[in-house]
């Protein structure tokens, strides 16, 4: 049975990580599109809205919790999981508590990064 | 006592038969000596049956029948041979305003003599009478009385009449003639001595009361000389001991005295000083000084308390506090100086020291009361907080305004400390800056003496503040910096690994493998780097959750049994255990604890794993049977940096930080860490959590 590609958007500041991430998340059949811009969600129409968000905690000139805490505030983004990621294992209670689904410390295992996803998208 | 009238010159009369109209007369130093004349006089007369008559006070007649009785006379059977009457009382029926009136004398106590005489061959007469008036100043109305008794017998009926006075009476010159006057009134003056020899009772009179009167002047001034001499060895003995160096020295400034408090200061002994000039131990320049000293003491003034210098003998300068003051002699003249000087030069070097920490500005250092109203403080104080010397000196600085609120506690529980044992130890607090902006300090305080006050040291510990914070921010930074390579690296091989399987490359997969394999080593030092980093400044944060002990141990185990192939992970005992704490710190000392134990056993391929509890603690053990480690080295293996190094063994990589940290994460759980080892026999480290309390509720089945 074929069922709907899953869309995936992932947003951090490291291009490195962006580009592995897309080739791999591809490999695993899911639509990926990758961006710096902390702000690309504001400017996504309804139609468009991704079925999870790989979200870094720090970005540059914005900070990732806020960015959670906004889209579970809205009543048409609430429902997106949120997986966020950090170089610093200590923002995960932080992340948790901005609404965040699921909390993974870089350097991170693919294959648990995988298992998540797939969590959260069935 | 110096006189002391001999028994065998006053009592030749008591034991024999007396003369008539006998007038007699004792001067005595005690009342004993007394009462043993007169009872003996007494007791003698009534002995053989004279009449015997008294006229003494209360205490005398007391003391006197206490006397006789001893003799074996009881004078209360003697009625009529005895008569006791009060002296006072008598006097008084005789007496004018001055002196006795002559009539009513003859008849009261003529009357008296010749009632008791009725009858007796001789009446015998004690009389106190005189001795009263004298005493009481009236020596004219004692010369008339004793005038009076002298013409009585001729009167009355013959009498012996035994006159006694108490010789302090006749202490000084002004009484020299009178006692002459009163010796003429007697027969008989005891002590007689030798003077009786003398022919003319005038001649042997005179004698004798130059003899009583030299007799007096000389114990009057013995016992004067005495009392100036004790005085006098007390003020010695209090010079000798005394720690100040006390001298006297005349006008010209020549050292007449040197106590041993001077010989010791100065260094000079007694003998080689005295005599010679006190400018001896003044410095070559202070010749004004001593002149002007001299000065202002030939004027009869006083130098007190002034700080000088001087030399010692061995040519070391001291410093005094010195206080000159005149010698006069006893005509009042100015005859020269005593100076009493004291070493301050300790405190003066302690005082000087002190100034200079103060003055050094290197800490901020103050002096306040215990209410918080600073009294003092130098400049780095001042500057620190921004305040002026002229707004200290006004009393506005005041602890509790220039303290934030969140540290008044804290003062609170430093005076605390301060009370009771004279310290604050050191601890951290913030001022408030006069511009308001807070300057974080680390501050000691130590209570001066039994005050309340004390003396304060503050070190201004922003920087070190603000250091810790840019540390913080390098930590932070680091970690990003190292682990987004990391995490780059593990996201391309994996990549990598993918593309190998498809193309069944074995070699390649394999190669890969080895390398994520290292990536993940990398990513562990990484880590450990960091946790000991924030360690040190007690910033690893530490979750607080339920959890099981057991499950967390089985699954740890599961994950080190897939990266070995060498060794097997046994459990060797396993029982439910719930610990409060951080599970993925602990899960961290589980895997290091199973590493280390692959690690260090490479010839072994097993490893056991023990939980156990132990009365309210859960007891983790994990036993390998590899190098082991000798007994010196076990109490060192879980300091920081440390790895075992021995010359016969070889190396095994690593930072030498895991066990510390390992350590330091069941220590902040409230557990303990331990290991058994023997070398070459492998080892067992334990760790033991407090274990958490059952659930009180409904038992599961």
């Amino acid at each position: 049975m074929q069922t709907r590609q899953r869309k995936i958007l992932v947003v951090d500041d490291e291009p490195d990580i962006l580009e592995f991430l897309q080739e791999l998340l591809e490999l695993e059949g899911y639509s990926v599109t990758t961006t710096k811009k902390s702000d690309y969600l504001e400017t996504l129409s309804n139609g468009e809205m991704p079925d999870l968000i790989l979200l870094d905690v720090f970005l540059s000139g914005k900070d990732g919790r806020e960015i959670v805490k906004h889209l579970k505030g809205q009543q048409e983004t609430r429902y997106i999981p949120v997986l966020m990621f950090s170089a610093h294992p200590s923002a995960e209670e932080t992340a948790l508590a901005a609404g965040a689904d699921a909390f993974l410390a870089k350097p991170f295992e693919i294959d648990e990064l995988l298992a998540k996803i797939a969590h959260y998208t069935l | 006592m110096a006189i002391t009238l001999k028994r065998t010159q006053t009592s030749p009369q008591a034991g024999e038969a007396l003369q008539q109209n006998e007038h007699f007369v004792q001067f005595y130093q005690t009342d004993e000596f007394l009462l043993d004349e007169l009872s003996e006089f007494i007791g003698t007369g009534l002995d053989t049956g004279d009449a015997c008559i008294v006229m003494v006070t209360k205490a005398h007649r007391e003391q006197l029948e206490e006397c006789l009785k001893a003799r074996g006379i009881d004078p209360a059977h003697e009625e009529g041979t005895y008569l006791a009457l009060d002296a006072d009382e008598t006097l008084a029926k005789f007496m004018g305003d001055d002196l006795p009136e002559p009539e009513r004398f003859v008849e009261i106590v003529g009357g008296i003599i010749t009632r008791a005489a009725q009858g007796r061959p001789h009446l015998r007469l004690y009389g106190e009478m005189v001795a009263l008036l004298w005493a009481r100043g009236k020596q004219a109305a004692a010369i008339s009385l004793e005038e009076l008794w002298n013409a009585l017998p001729q009167k009355t009926h013959p009498f012996s009449l035994f006159c006694a006075y108490p010789m302090q009476s006749f202490v000084g010159k002004v009484y020299e003639e009178q006692l002459a006057e009163i010796c003429q009134q007697h027969t008989q003056v005891f002590p007689d001595e030798s003077y009786t020899l003398l022919p003319d009772p005038d001649e042997q009179l005179k004698a004798i009361t130059l003899l009583q009167q030299k007799a007096n002047t000389l114990e009057a001034e013995i016992a004067e000389r005495k009392k100036v001499e004790e005085r006098l060895l007390h003020l010695a003995a209090i010079v000798e001991s005394s720690d100040d160096a006390i001298l006297s020295k005349d006008l010209e400034g020549i050292i007449t005295s040197w106590n041993a408090g001077a010989e010791r200061i100065y260094g000079y002994s007694a003998q080689e000083i005295v005599g010679q000039p006190v400018t001896r131990i003044f410095l070559p320049d202070q010749q004004d000084e001593f002149t002007q000293i001299m000065t202002r003491i030939r004027h009869g003034e006083r130098i007190d308390h002034y700080e000088t210098t001087r030399v010692r003998k061995d040519g070391a300068h001291l410093t005094v506090s010195v206080t000159v003051s005149p010698i006069k002699n006893s005509s009042g003249t100015i005859i020269g100086a005593s100076t009493i000087a004291r070493d301050i030069t300790e405190h003066k070097q302690l005082e000087a020291k002190f100034q200079r920490l103060l003055d050094s500005n290197l800490v901020g250092v103050f002096v306040s009361d215990f209410s918080g109203t600073f009294l003092d403080a130098n400049d780095a104080f001042l500057n620190l907080l921004g305040y002026t010397r002229t707004e200290l000196q006004a009393g506005s600085l005041q602890r509790d305004a220039l303290t934030p609120p969140e540290f008044h506690t804290q003062s609170q529980q430093a005076l605390t400390a301060l009370q009771e044992t004279g310290v604050s130890g050191t601890y951290e607090k913030e001022y408030r800056h006069k511009s308001g902006k807070r300057i974080s300090v680390l501050i000691a305080l130590a209570r001066i003496g039994q005050s309340e006050t004390c003396i304060g040291f503050v070190l201004d510990n922003s920087e070190r503040k603000e250091l810790d914070k840019r540390k913080d921010e390098f930590i932070s930074m680091a970690s990003h910096e190292l682990k987004t390579p990391v995490t780059s690296l593990k996201g391309f091989l994996s990549l990598l690994q993918r593309r190998m399987s498809a193309q069944e490359d074995e070699k390649a997969l394999h190669y890969l493998h080895r390398m994520d394999t290292q990536v993940n080593k990398l990513t562990k030092l990484i880590n450990d780097l960091l946790d000991l980093s924030k360690m040190q400044t007690g910033q690893l944060a530490y979750r607080e959750e339920r959890f099981e002990m057991d499950e967390l141990v089985q699954e740890i185990m599961e994950n080190v049994q897939e990266t070995t192939q060498t060794h097997h992970l046994q459990f060797a005992g396993l029982c439910p255990a719930q610990v409060l704490g951080d599970r993925d710190r602990i899960g961290q000392v589980l895997i290091n604890l199973l590493t280390n134990a692959i690690k260090y056993s490479p010839q072994a391929d097993s490893v056991l794993i023990r939980v156990a509890r132990d009365n309210n603690r859960i007891l983790v053990s994990i036993q390998d049977f590899g190098i082991g480690i000798a007994d010196e080295y076990q109490h060192k293996i879980f300091e920081r940096f440390y790895q075992v190094t021995d010359a016969e063994e070889k190396t095994f990589p690593g930072l030498g930080i895991g066990l510390y940290i390992s350590h330091e994460i069941v220590r902040r759980h409230g557990g303990q860490m331990w290991v058994e080892s023997e070398k070459g026999k492998g080892a067992t480290f334990h760790m033991s959590l407090p274990l958490l309390e059952e659930e009180k509720g409904p038992a599961s089945l």
